[in-house]
């Protein structure tokens, strides 16, 4: 695993990277996060660098390729010169990937509002890579709580613009699973999770 | 001499796990969750009427209900705890009528739509009795 992350890493410093002190800044998402999977890509959305794989136990998951993901585009080339077919629909694929992970998880004042806002702004960044250009996007989910579930760690909060009720994803820090139990219906709420991210895909078949 | 007994061994082997009952199939995976939207419209006290926020997350549901093939929509009002039980029953009722009129009005089949009036059950926030609580007077509309 770590050596592994070790070639992705040199890979990022190629492409250009953050100064070093805002890399410094960013929140990161531990190593402990990290899966691998197989599966199969359903569909690519190459506007947003997305991907849709389907995991033979999960389903259907989407993902967006982080730069790490050299082989994302059709046409790119590798460190020989060789084009890459890209990602296509239907191709097998192991996949280095984060699930959603949560970074803020609070009541809502107005400090913590700000706080989120410059999470959101500044992204974060995959603990051991640290020069990855495009880093781990993070989302802001903040309104009303209508319900807590201690069981599968999710809040459902209601959008005070549009009055939709979402459900997070899964809580999985301690520090987030600590405020979740303070949490109850009615409460303000904000909470950043990252977004899930791949790293590295590999084109099986 | 030692390869033939090793070859009657291997042989033994070969029809023994012939004779061994094929592997149960794994059992097929459990059918994926209907998909399902819900939203939360809020009152002003002992009002079953729309402001203009509702209407726009009505007209958010009804979009949504009318993309969904053989979509069903379940419409259940609420009340906070202020007033007597009986009327906010009605109450909670009027709200969930409000909310499927507006829905149909927005295109979607009545007959999909299916209504409840909860009354002051199911409170949002727990408050005691006689309590004006905004979160509480609700309409829940779940699409699925």
């Amino acid at each position: 695993m770590l050596a592994g992350l070790s070639a992705v890493a040199g890979t990022a410093m190629v492409g250009g990277a953050l100064p070093a002190a805002a890399q410094q800044d960013k929140p990161v998402v531990g190593l402990r996060y990290q899966n691998n999977k197989r599966g199969t890509i359903h569909s690519v959305d190459p506007a947003t660098r997305g991907f849709v794989i389907v995991w033979q136990d999960m389903g259907r998951v989407k993902l967006k390729a982080a730069d790490l993901v050299t082989n994302y585009a059709p046409g790119s080339t590798t460190g020989g010169n060789f084009a890459q077919p890209g990602l296509q629909p239907g191709q097998i694929v192991d996949v280095q990937w984060y699930d959603y992970i949560d970074f803020l998880i609070a009541r809502t004042t107005p400090e913590v509002s700000a706080k989120a806002k410059a999470m959101v702004a500044s992204g974060a960044r995959a603990e051991g890579l640290p020069d990855s250009e495009q880093q781990i996007r993070l989302m802001e989910m903040s309104g009303m709580v209508v319900k807590t579930d201690l069981t599968l760690y999710t809040i459902d909060i209601v959008n005070p613009a549009s009055g939709e009720v979402l459900q997070t994803p899964q809580i999985r820090t301690e520090e987030g699973l600590a405020a979740l139990r303070t949490l109850k219906p009615g409460d303000p709420v904000t909470t950043v999770f990252s977004i899930q991210t791949a790293i590295k895909v590999t084109i099986v078949r | 001499m030692i390869r033939s007994l090793l070859a009657i061994v291997a042989i033994a082997f070969a029809v023994a796990a012939c004779d061994q009952a094929p592997q149960a199939a794994s059992p097929a995976p459990p059918p994926a969750p209907l998909p399902m939207k819900y939203w939360m419209v809020f009152f002003d006290t002992n009002s079953a009427t729309l402001n203009d926020k509702a209407a726009s997350t009505v007209s958010e549901a009804a979009g949504i209900a009318k993309a969904m093939a053989n979509s069903t929509v379940t419409v259940t009002g609420y009340t906070d705890t202020d007033g007597p039980p009986a009327y906010n029953m009605a109450l909670s009722l009027r709200r969930a009528q409000a909310v499927k009129a507006a829905l149909v009005a927005s295109g979607v089949s009545s007959a999909a739509i299916t209504i409840s009036g909860k009354g002051e059950e199911g409170l949002l926030v727990a408050t005691p009795d006689q309590t004006k609580m905004e979160s509480n007077r609700r309409v829940q509309i779940v699409v699925q």
